[in-house]
């Protein structure tokens, strides 16, 4: 079996790429490990998968779907936003608050093999995502393990020479698995970790909440806690 | 024979021995089962005993994946991992296949139920074990003992920072 990552960066280090430059005109990328995909795509096997789909940052919500039988689907079948902020991320641009999306975002599925995860998907991925060049990566998971699997995808980007936040339902996993910025709204649980679906309104400020966090302290290893409702 | 009350069970108590039936050395790996003793690793290897609550449970099945992931860590520190349940050497078996299997076997405390879990002063009142983690140096000494609750798991730089300090 391949080594755990490229690096064999250590558990106990925390890769850390400062954020220079200025949210209003940073290109943004969404990465999920929630099954989160378009239609149109083949389906992500809901038991053990190491591939990944690129979803195009003209993407609606409306055009996608989820593929993962490890979590409650009943916000997330309403509102992709909940785990997918593709809409919300382009309001935000809208509104001059971030500079853009990338031309690509990305998404993986459930598996269990973290060992292969890391080693295999998660070095391939942040490859692809540093080749979008953004200034800025948002990640977010769906069950438990997913967000195991974020955790190694954020770590992975984040030794690319990227920024990255995280937006966690799961914060024990998320500060177990030690990565560089992490937002944890209170109460939120697994396939609805920005808010309930519809609320789009709450969605924008969280995802603002947590791109926030890179022009803030650095504060590597740390979930930060906020409440919303 | 263990002197002391057993959930008084701290650094530096010998610690409890154990001979029982487990998967093979990697679970979930079609191995054929075997036997694993406390006494297999004195004098070679440090332990990290895990004690789990049960197989094809959500936590258990984030925080074992987890250790598999993070195994150079232990291999590094020249540690045996050894999880350890309640449950039939079969169900941890196909527990391990169904997460893609671990380089580390899985103890079965299921008969006399709960006898080594017992002595480690982990056994719940359900008759599953506590979530905790001991690691035994390798002269076979507690070195560091965390229970955690139920739906969350040991802090594993706490583990490595013991198994760091008996290395």
């Amino acid at each position: 079996m391949p080594e755990a990552t490229a690096l064999g960066l250590s558990r106990l280090c925390i890769p850390f790429t400062p954020f220079r430059g200025r949210l209003d005109e940073a290109a943004v990328c969404l990465v999920t490990t929630a099954g989160v995909r378009l239609r149109t795509q083949p389906a992500f096997h809901a038991e053990h998968e190491l591939g990944h789909r690129v979803i195009p940052g003209t993407a609606t919500s409306a055009e996608l779907t989820v593929d993962d039988t490890h979590y409650d689907h009943s916000c997330v079948d309403e509102d992709r936003n909940c785990v997918f902020p593709i809409d919300r991320l382009r309001a935000l641009a809208a509104a001059g608050k971030i500079g853009g999306l990338t031309e690509r975002h990305f998404a993986t599925a459930f598996t269990a093999q973290l060992r292969d995860f890391a080693a295999l998907t998660a070095i391939r991925l942040a490859q692809e995502v540093a080749a979008e060049r953004p200034q800025a990566v948002v990640l977010t998971g769906g069950c438990r393990m997913c967000h195991r699997t974020a955790a190694a995808l954020q770590r992975a980007i984040e030794m690319q020479g990227i920024p990255t936040v995280t937006i966690t339902a799961e914060p024990d996993e998320t500060e177990q698995s030690r990565v560089p910025r992490a937002l944890c709204p209170r109460g939120s649980a697994p396939g609805h970790v920005l808010g309930p679906a519809g609320n789009a309104e709450l969605q924008g400020r969280v995802l603002l909440d947590a791109l926030e966090l890179l022009t803030g302290p650095p504060r590597p290893g740390e979930v930060v806690f906020r409440q919303y409702l | 024979m263990l002197k002391l009350p057993i959930w008084k069970l701290q650094p530096g108590n010998e610690a409890p021995g154990f001979d029982l039936p487990a998967t093979g050395g990697g679970a979930g790996k079609g191995e054929g089962p075997g036997r694993v003793r406390r006494e297999d690793y004195r004098g070679k290897k440090s332990v990290v005993l895990a004690f789990y609550p049960a197989a094809f449970t959500p936590t258990c099945s984030a925080q074992l994946p987890s250790y598999e992931e993070d195994r150079t860590e232990f291999e590094r520190r020249g540690a045996q991992l050894l999880g350890i349940s309640t449950d039939y050497v079969a169900s941890n078996e196909a527990w391990a296949k169904s997460l893609g299997g671990f380089s580390f076997p899985l103890l079965s405390d299921h008969w006399p139920h709960g006898h080594v879990t017992a002595q480690y002063g982990v056994l719940r009142g359900d008759g599953r074990a506590e979530r905790a983690v001991f690691v035994i140096d390798r002269e076979g000494k507690i070195a560091y003992v965390h229970v955690s609750e139920i739906g969350k798991q040991p802090p594993l730089d706490e583990i490595l920072a013991a198994l760091d300090r008996v290395r």
